[in-house]
């Protein structure tokens, strides 16, 4: 490095730049510019659920077992989330107000401030691996607001500490200091007080948005589609009106005073579930009605034509964050009784291995699965009338006509540790447990794709292109869900917004690969799987086939012998032309003389019918012996005779 | 093609919700009504002491869910909810679950700073029922079946317990005259509750006084109660015992005869 500058300081990036040469050359590190996290500060969310879901992620990170989240839908002017977590201390709250990008979690500042564990910068004080990253997640609010104010309280402080915030705008303009300088980025304006506390034991953080964007209002309200509505209901002639459906399930929509309701096909809101309904109750009732539109007149619900903004909103909340499946976790189903279970390889061109079914063994034992890999204790989340679980159903599913009438589900687990390769280019390990889950239907269409969770959280939500897969499946990929749980890596690959990963990040590569080899692994066993059910449901229909025919002949015989309990001679075709079998009523005749045809290429589907034809042969057989057409003629013309309807038979079919 | 360029444009209008970049302070201790010593006294002796007989009168109340459901007008510190939460609920093991109604609810309020930091404190209380709301409303639209206040009554009722504690007169309005009085948010309320299977109370504060009841209405209901008197013994024994009122002094049936409101 070139020396100190005159006054001690170091010389400029620049100076040192022109005195460089090839022998002394310049090392410094890249730094980034706090416009960035300025800009960053300022919005990076395209929706009003991902500030929502920044806000329970942070609840989630100060190890809150509960999230109760309060709207005044559909209003939508006041928005509080509460938590039962650690509560900031003054400390905390300096930090957050002060390092607005420079998030305390993941360093060793976290510890200090008492925000993560002790000895691990990755993992919240009671262990749990923190899904919240970046340090702006409370500012990711500024989508949502123009101000907001913040009540938290540390258990045993005989204080409430109390923020509030005014966001500024973004601007290229920098903002100025009394003395006319530039001042750094400001993100906005802050009043903070304690107050007395009563209440000395509790503990959590309560965020209460003040000032809610018109914008960010008018997605909650859905204004897009009532807008439309409204504006069609004012078409004088119903001739001129457009076919503008309202979305099937909403909370109702304002007027413009915002204190009235207004209806909607006669009724202010419709909702899946019912008034006394008990939030838990509310949510799977939330659930199913998405199936319910399987079995009704809606083959592929979509939740975009369903659900108003607010309830596709709280789905994909319910999506995103850290909480147990509305009807438990697919690692937790049985290994047999509902669906073929599948260990999935990791070699390239690999093969599925059949789980052998065992009652009561669940997949999570069968294959040593650990998700969620640590458990995070208790965690819920109230949003309005509804408690939040994962929306994704596994069992007793709607079928189709396909022959496959059950679930096939898929099973990987991956640890790559990139050996060989140095953290700093690899990203560090990575490991992570998935399933592939293939069905006749899937609903909603919207989870058709593939799904990853990092320590249980996505942004991401379901990829439909499954992580841009280019082999055209187009039916078997809308027949199949996937969720990956990254426990290990990955992290770093997401973008700052975290809804969209990094491609080129080597854990967006290796995840990207190890998907598309899996799903070309449940192409071949599923399509292999498929086949098998066809084969076996042919073999089933030759042989009810098969039945009828002898039971006509056995009728013919019985009713010609006058005897009930007798049944027609046997008749066989054997090589030989001789009975293999001794049997005093039977007859046998030469296979190769009575089924002589010209000779055809066989398929599964030709050997069932040439199986049929036989025994119509031999049915007809039996009929002649029963009216005594046959032993009249000597064995060679019963062979020709028997030949010659074989023949004819077999024309006709073709025919 | 354009107007005053420092006139905001049509387009613009309605983009910024707010129009001062300032973080809202904290919100001024007055001292209300209802921090009087005798409003404690009431709270305790009226309102906590009936809710209680209600509860020891009757085996089972509400739908058995051992939640008190309550909706009531509290301040924006919460007063009232804190009160019934601690000499009721708390004592008797019982979860609160509470809809009320306070313009500080609303974001341009400046209690609501006050209210936040109330809400904070109580929804923390051990029983307190998730569902629990304060909304911004003015309880007069619960009149109007069309209103927001009215579906959240809806929603959470029926009540345990309603406690309308009025700054001004119940009576004021006419009833029918408008559509939202307090007559007409009390005759949905009414409608509302005739829903619970057990005992519910109303308690009803309200100012009294010829300037606080319009005399129409007045005069109707001493109409009705004459009637009464008259043509049901027991309504005039309860009548009799409990107001010390068995007969009407003015046997006329107009308003005119009841200049002064009296029996």
């Amino acid at each position: 490095m070139s020396a100190a500058g005159a006054n001690g300081q170091q010389p400029s990036l620049a100076a040192q730049i022109r005195e460089s040469t090839a022998s002394h050359y310049v090392e410094t590190v890249l730094k980034t510019d706090e416009q960035v996290i300025a800009r960053v500060t300022d919005g990076i969310y395209r929706q009003p659920a991902s500030a929502l879901r920044e806000l329970i992620s942070n609840a989630y990170d100060a190890d809150a077992t509960r999230v109760v989240i309060k709207t005044d839908a559909p209003r939508f002017e006041r928005i509080t989330v509460e938590d039962d977590g650690r509560g900031m201390t003054p400390e905390v709250l300096e930090h957050l107000l002060e390092h607005i990008g420079g998030s305390a979690k993941r360093n060793q500042t976290g510890a200090e401030l008492g925000i993560t564990e002790h000895d691990d910068p990755t993992r919240s004080p009671k262990g749990r691996r923190l899904i919240g990253k970046i340090g702006i997640g409370l500012f990711s609010v500024s989508q949502l607001t123009h101000s907001f104010q913040i009540v938290t309280k540390v258990k045993d402080d005989p204080y409430r500490t109390i923020a509030t915030v005014a966001l500024r705008q973004f601007s290229d303009f920098k903002a100025k200091a009394p003395d006319g300088r530039e001042t750094q980025f400001e993100s906005g304006k802050v009043k903070i007080w304690r107050t007395k506390a009563s209440d000395k034991a509790a503990h959590g953080t309560t965020i209460a948005l003040t000032a809610i964007r018109p914008q960010a209002r008018d997605t909650l309200r859905s204004r897009d589609i009532w807008s439309a509505i409204e504006h069609n209901e004012q078409v004088a002639s119903p001739d001129d009106r457009q076919t503008i459906e309202p979305p099937k399930f909403h909370i109702g929509r304002v007027d413009t005073s915002g204190q009235l309701l207004q209806r909607t096909g006669g009724k202010q809101t419709n909702l899946p579930w019912g008034r006394s309904d008990k939030p838990d109750a509310a949510f799977k009732k939330m659930v199913d009605c998405v199936w319910e539109e399987v079995l009704g007149s809606n083959p592929n619900p979509r939740l975009e034509r369903l659900f108003d903004y607010y309830l596709r909103m709280v789905w994909q909340i319910a999506l995103a964050v850290p909480l147990p499946y509305v009807e438990g976790h697919l690692f937790d189903q049985p290994t047999s009784g509902w669906a073929s279970v599948f260990e999935l390889s990791n070699k390239v061109r690999g093969s599925t291995k059949r789980v052998e079914p065992k009652p009561p063994v669940k997949i999570r034992q069968a294959l040593s699965l650990s998700d969620p890999k640590d458990d995070p204790g208790k965690f819920e989340i109230i949003f309005d009338d509804l408690k939040l679980k994962r929306p994704i159903r596994f069992r007793k599913l709607p079928t189709t006509d396909h022959a496959l009438k059950h679930p096939l589900v898929f099973i990987g687990k991956c640890s790559e540790k990139f050996s060989g390769v140095p953290p700093a280019l690899s990203g560090g390990p990575l490991s992570f447990e998935a399933y592939l889950f293939w069905s006749p239907k899937i609903a909603p269409t919207e989870h058709q794709g593939s799904l990853i969770r990092i320590h249980g959280s996505s942004g991401t939500l379901f990829d439909p292109t499954f992580m841009r897969y280019q082999v055209s499946e187009q039916t078997r990929l809308r027949q199949t869900t996937c969720e990956i749980f990254v426990s290990e890596g990955l992290d770093s690959a997401l973008n700052i917004d975290r809804e969209s990963f990094n491609n080129a990040h080597p854990h967006s590569v290796f995840i990207t690969k190890w998907l598309h080899n899996a799903l070309t692994q449940l192409a071949t066993a599923q399509k292999r799987a498929a086949s098998e059910v066809r084969e076996a449901s042919r073999a089933q229909k030759t042989e009810e086939r098969i039945d009828e025919i002898q039971q006509i002949a056995a009728e013919v015989w019985a009713e010609e012998a006058d005897d009930e309990g007798s049944v027609p001679p046997p008749v066989e075709l054997s090589e030989t032309g001789e009975k293999t079998k001794p049997n005093a009523d039977g007859y046998a005749f030469s296979r190769s003389v009575v089924l002589r045809k010209k000779p055809q290429t066989k398929t599964r589907g030709s050997r069932a019918r040439d199986l049929v034809l036989e025994e119509k042969v031999k049915a007809i057989a039996q009929v002649l012996v029963s009216y005594e057409l046959l032993d009249g003629l000597t064995k060679r013309k019963q062979e020709q005779l028997l030949n010659a309807i074989y023949k004819i038979l077999d024309a006709s079919e073709d025919a | 093609m354009s107007g005053d360029p420092d006139e905001p444009s049509e387009m613009a209008e309605g983009i910024v919700g707010v129009s001062v970049y300032e973080a809202p302070e904290p919100s001024k201790k007055d001292f209300y009504a209802w921090h009087r010593p005798r409003k404690q006294f009431v709270r305790d002796r009226q309102w906590c002491v009936q809710v209680l007989r209600l509860l020891d009168d009757c085996a089972a109340f509400g739908d058995g869910d051992g939640l008190l459901k309550y909706l009531g007008l509290p301040g924006s510190d919460l007063l009232d909810i804190r009160c019934f939460y601690e000499e009721i609920c708390k004592p008797k093991g019982l979860g609160l679950r509470f809809l009320g109604f306070n313009s500080g609810a609303d974001p341009k309020s400046e209690q609501q700073t006050e209210l936040n930091i109330s809400l904070d404190e109580v929804t923390k209380l051990d029983g307190v029922d998730s569902q629990s709301q304060i909304i911004p409303d003015d309880i007069r639209r619960v009149a109007n079946e069309e209103s927001i206040a009215w579906s959240r009554v809806f929603k959470l009722g029926p009540f345990d317990v309603i406690n309308l504690d009025l700054c001004d007169g119940f009576g004021t309005d006419a009833g029918g005259k408008f559509n939202d009085t307090y007559y007409n948010a009390m005759a949905h309320l009414l409608a509302l509750q005739a829903r619970q299977k057990t005992p519910w109370l109303l308690l009803l504060t309200t100012r009294v006084g010829n300037a606080h009841v319009d005399t129409e209405t007045f005069a109707l209901l001493l109409k009705r109660y004459a009637e009464n008197l008259d043509g049901c013994a027991d309504f005039k024994t309860e009548s009799k015992q409990a107001f010390d009122i068995h007969r009407c002094r003015h046997r006329g049936r107009n308003s005119e005869d009841f200049p002064h409101g009296r029996l």
